[in-house]
């Protein structure tokens, strides 16, 4: 028979499993399957997964092609590349230092954005020093001052590369003076151009430039590549003065010294230089050396 | 009202309010309706349009939920499937699926009604001959005519052998053939031992066929009950005509009816009850010369009552 | 039940195979992946690699657009012809009806993958270049993520209508596939909120690009299988809890 009113009854509709607490409960045990699955996927694909992030970036293997499928999107995509970019970088800078795809990325980012000079500065600079392709660093910044005129940074960055890696001193100095005649450039850039010009390949002048550089980033990634670099020019500067010292020792004494040691105990020095790296210095084969392999000055 | 055996649709103070717009606009559309529909009768649910009676029917078939109040179909609760695998429905102004045939589509619907396999060919075949559909049966529905759609309609509903068949509005749009066959049909049905209910708006449909009748006007029931008791045959008023009548005996008759018309010759007279006509027709006989062409007497129909209870709706009450 | 499920899933087929935008979609797909000439120009001589890439990319697109497309109406058109009304006045279960409406659609997607890859192969053959069977793996993961946005199409189409229902889908797949990115970029933001909000677009909605598996199969790279499975495994218990969630709502949902 028919039941008595009650007030907005539960009992007439919503009958069957789907009613109660079970359903929240399976959904709540759906996304928590699909979250620890996923947790699972990134662990067994953590070592590819940069490497994909940058190979993914490879499907338009011309920046050009992309350009034209990104019209709306360009610079979103340039940031999305941007950003694959550093951690592909920093990923390559802890384990194994190579950097085959860095290139390619770079070019995929100036092609979507030749403004970026971000891009052309961070790129050609871990070109040159990390990747070690100084030669390619420079013409990426030669396309981007065609890209960018009035930029006086990237002429800098090619001078700098130049002077530093290439021992080029005078295209040093042209590259030099072109940035110098730029808006907005360092005052010192002149003076640059002289000293490159003069072909003074000095310790003090390298440590100025980098000091410069450093000052004027934000870029973390670019300031621990200075830091290292200075470290290296001190390391350079330091074994160059205990070479001096040797070559001095031998000219006076006929010989070789023993050890580094004897070199300050004889007053040729006064002291041993601190090894920037914390390894030691030590005296080989008429050659003095460090403990710290070349890996890890890089 | 029996209560043996249990009632096919039980419905007890059934409210259903909707929110629409923007501003949250509070529409009843049912207030507090309660009726019961006996196994083996047709039930009309009659009410002008708007009346709600598309919305009862939704909750009937699980469709709908209701704001307060219950409904019981074949005494359970109309989402219970136990209940839907029992009954069959036809919607207002059908539409099926245009890509497939008559045939393919009936098929689908004893599928999901749970018709075992082999009984469904041999059944959809019947129900397609019965309903004169057979020539049609294996052309795509996408170009049927309304009378097609209504009759392919019925038959989906009763494709699984339903106890009760519910219909909303199913002469909608018929022409007069059709709509006989449809009452036919339903009369078949009841006569085969199935309950009917069925929706419309259409007074004349309802006085043919219904054993019992449901009138709900602006949501709220009105009226439940047996045509025969809701139409007691009561004389409301008779009409008489008559002929050759002078001004003067025109102005007494007038005085003694409630209602008269002059068209040429005839005066065409409506009188309260047998006592007035008697008064009339004396007053005929006196005068003389008056010939008395009709006398017809005026059973209150369905229309009366509804038009009645329409009008008491419309009054603030 | 399975007889209610499968009826219902066999309409669906039937009525969305005879849709026109499927065809006009394979068609457009197929000249795409026809037109791979054109671009070798640009390409600086990695023809072949191109031409896999851009077949591979234009099936999966455009099985997403049919997916979007054709998943989008799936159950608003339903309710709108009220068809529905006849459907659920039956003993079908509500949650059968969802059920039903997704395998409805993941059949045509199928048919629609088959027909694709197989102008695909055949295109390849024409140009010249040699298919191998890795490359129907690139086509398997694209079968896993239209598991997902499907699932996700059926979703939205119970509760709104086509247009939006098909923008939100779109929505997902493309925040779908930056959620890796945007959880990199977080991982450089200070803002504790940020990285939150990221690590919840990159665990809650569906992160598809697990299913990008592209790049190794043009480039010849090692595929991990074990990965592949995992992200299969993903894909379906993502798309169980979505269809779960979608069978709520209609559960809930007036007519």
């Amino acid at each position: 028979m028919l039941t008595e009113v009650t007030p907005r009854p539960r009992a007439s509709g919503r009958a069957g499993p789907l009613a109660g607490i079970l359903p929240t409960v399976l959904i709540v045990w759906g996304f928590v399957g699909a979250y620890l699955l996923q947790l699972s996927i990134d662990r067994a694909g953590e070592s590819r997964m940069r490497e994909k992030a940058v190979e993914e970036m490879t499907y338009f293997p011309s920046g050009r092609f992309l350009q034209e499928s990104t019209i709306e999107f360009q610079s979103l995509a340039a940031d999305l590349v941007w950003l694959r970019g550093i951690q592909y970088y920093g990923f390559h800078l802890m384990s194994d230092r190579k950097y085959e795809w860095l290139g390619h990325v770079f070019d995929i980012l100036t092609s979507l954005d030749p403004r970026f000079i971000g891009a052309y500065h961070f790129g050609a600079i871990t070109l040159a020093w990390d990747a070690g392709k100084p030669y390619e660093a420079v013409d990426f910044l030669i396309s981007g001052m065609k890209a960018n005129p009035m930029s006086w940074q990237i002429p800098f960055d090619a001078g700098f590369i130049c002077y530093m890696l290439l021992r080029d001193y005078g295209r040093a100095s042209t590259f030099f003076e072109v940035a110098s005649k730029m808006p907005g450039s360092w005052f010192i850039l002149a003076r640059w151009a002289a000293i490159a010009k003069a072909k003074s390949g000095d310790f003090q002048t390298a440590r100025e430039m980098w000091l410069d550089i450093l000052r004027n980033t934000e870029n973390r990634a670019l300031k621990a590549l200075v830091v290292r670099q200075l470290k290296n020019l001190d390391l350079s500067e330091a074994i160059d003065l205990l070479q001096k010292a040797v070559h001095r020792f031998q000219e006076d004494r006929q010989r070789l010294p023993t050890d580094l040691r004897e070199l300050t105990t004889a007053g040729y020095i006064a002291r041993i230089p601190e090894e920037p790296f914390g390894g030691r210095f030590y005296f080989k084969d008429g050659k003095v050396l460090t403990t710290t392999p070349p890996s890890q000055r890089e | 009202m029996s209560s043996f055996p249990e009632p096919v649709i039980g419905v007890t103070r059934l409210s259903k309010v909707y929110r629409s717009g923007l501003r949250m606009k509070r529409v009843q559309a049912l207030n507090d309706v309660t009726l019961e529909v006996e196994r083996g009768e047709i039930f009309g649910f009659l009410g002008p349009n708007g009346a709600g009676k598309t919305t009862l029917i939704k909750v009937l078939m699980g469709l709908s939920e209701p704001t307060s109040g219950t409904a019981l179909v074949l005494g359970r609760p109309p989402r219970d499937a136990r209940v839907k695998a029992r009954l069959g429905f036809l919607p207002e102004s059908p539409y099926f699926y245009d890509h497939l045939t008559a045939r393919e589509f009936l098929e689908l619907a004893a599928r999901l009604s749970g018709v075992p396999k082999s009984e469904a060919v041999g059944r959809v075949t019947g129900l397609l001959r019965l309903l004169r559909t057979e020539r049609a049966a294996d052309v795509q529905m996408r170009g049927f005519s309304r009378g097609m759609l209504q009759r392919t309609g019925i038959a989906q509903a009763l494709v699984a052998d339903p106890e009760l068949v519910v219909l909303d509005e199913p002469m909608g749009g018929l022409d007069p053939i059709g709509r006989k066959e449809f009452r036919d049909i339903i009369v078949d049905l009841r006569d085969r031992g199935k309950t009917v209910f069925f929706s419309t708006h259409i007074l004349s449909d309802v006085e043919m066929i219904c054993d019992r009748v449901g009138i709900v006007i602006a949501g709220r029931m009105v009226e439940v009950g047996r045509l025969s008791e809701i139409l007691t045959g009561d004389v409301e008023s008779v009409e008489i005509t008559v002929r050759g009548v002078t001004g003067k005996t025109q102005k007494i008759l007038e005085r003694v009816s409630q209602h008269s018309i002059k068209s040429g010759d005839e005066l065409l007279l409506t009188v309260k009850n047998e006592e007035d006509v008697e008064k009339v027709m004396a007053i005929c006989r006196e005068v003389g010369g008056i010939r008395v062409v009709g006398i017809a007497p005026h059973r209150r129909t369905l229309e009366d009552y509804f038009m009645e209870h329409v009008a008491k709706a419309g009054r603030p009450s | 039940m399975m007889g209610r499920v499968s009826a219902v899933a066999l309409n669906t087929f039937r009525e969305s195979i005879r849709d026109k935008v499927l065809v006009t979609l394979i068609i457009f797909a197929v000249f795409v992946m026809g037109s791979a000439r054109v671009i070798q120009p640009l390409a600086l001589g990695e023809e072949a690699k191109i031409i896999k890439d851009v077949g591979l990319s234009a099936i999966t697109l455009f099985s997403v657009l049919i997916a979007v497309l054709i998943g989008g109406r799936i159950v608003y058109r339903e309710v709108e012809k009220r068809t529905i009304y006849i459907i659920l006045a039956r003993p079908v279960r509500r949650w059968e009806f969802i059920l039903g409406k997704y395998l409805g659609l993941m059949a045509v997607l199928v048919v629609s993958l088959v027909v694709m890859t197989a102008a695909f192969i055949a295109i390849l053959f024409i140009l010249g270049v040699a298919p191998q069977l890795y490359l129907l793996l690139a086509v398997l993961a694209t079968f896993f993520e239209l598991v997902v946005l499907t699932a996700v199409a059926v979703l939205f189409s119970t509760f709104s209508t086509p247009i939006t229902g098909a923008v939100f889908t779109f929505a997902v797949y493309f925040v779908g596939h930056l959620s890796r990115d945007l959880k990199l970029l977080a991982a450089m933001s200070p803002s504790p909120i940020v990285k939150a909000m990221s690590y919840v677009f990159y665990y809650v909605l569906p992160n598809l690009g697990n299913f990008n598996i592209r790049p190794e199969v043009v480039y010849g790279a090692p595929l991990d299988p074990y990965a592949l499975l995992l992200s299969g495994l993903y894909a379906l218990v993502y798309a169980a809890t979505l269809l779960l969630i979608s069978a709520t709502i209609f559960n809930r949902r007036e007519f």
